[in-house]
């Protein structure tokens, strides 16, 4: 059961480091087609992604490197420490609630003050923001 | 959940990161154990049993709460 070295500050080993980088590569590959789906799908935008089937390439061009970047994050999950584990079960989980009730806000505040088209994108950054901040709650909670 | 952990570890002089080595663990899932702040999965705490040669029982108690010390000081005073 012997395991290789671990990173003393982090707690993870050398599997871990390279499962994540893995998983930020492609994780990075997907903000980026999503930016660039976002900012040529946009109404302001005369050109590219104006014209059907450039809008469904555009549309679905985050697909790819987002399902990688999912089959990275569950590999390094599966693969990883059980407390490390356990502090990313409940960053993901406390960030996914926090989206899910902010998207039922949203839906519902729509109908009143109008679709506003940001929308997504923020809902994205404030996922990405909760993680990172219930990640650091779960850590300093276990006191490791 | 109460743990032996700690004084089991240190009667053999480990430390966390040479215990968590040897049972496939971070130092810090060792210290959030002994800490009473996590309690390991059914598969660790059998190995931690088995590196001990002690039943779990004998290891950790689901019917007491914290680590080793607290309950040493609270004992003691």
């Amino acid at each position: 059961m012997a395991a290789a070295a671990r990173h003393e500050q982090s707690g993870l080993c050398e599997r871990d480091r390279t499962n994540l980088k893995r998983f930020s590569s492609w994780f990075l590959l997907f903000a980026l087609t999503f930016v660039l789906a976002v900012i040529f799908l946009g109404p302001t935008d005369g050109g590219l992604g104006q014209t059907p089937p450039w809008r469904f390439v555009l549309a679905i061009l985050p697909l790819l490197p987002g399902y990688f970047a999912s089959r990275a994050y569950l590999k390094f999950l599966k693969e990883a420490d059980e407390l490390i584990r356990n502090v990313h079960y409940e960053a993901a989980s406390k960030s996914f609630i926090l989206v899910i009730l902010l998207g039922i806000v949203y839906s519902l505040a729509s109908q009143v003050f109008g679709e506003w088209e940001d929308a997504g994108a923020i809902l994205w950054v404030i996922a990405s923001v909760a993680y990172q901040v219930n990640y650091r709650r779960a850590w300093r909670r276990f006191d490791v | 959940m109460y743990s032996r952990l700690r004084r089991l570890r240190t009667e053999r002089r480990w430390s966390q990161a040479a215990l968590g080595e040897k049972l496939g663990v971070s130092r810090q899932t060792i210290n959030a154990i002994e800490g009473g702040k996590y309690d390991p999965s059914l598969p660790l705490a059998f190995a931690i049993a088995r590196l001990f040669k002690l039943p779990i029982e004998k290891i950790f108690d689901p019917d007491k709460t914290g680590a080793e010390e607290d309950l040493t000081q609270s004992g003691s005073g």
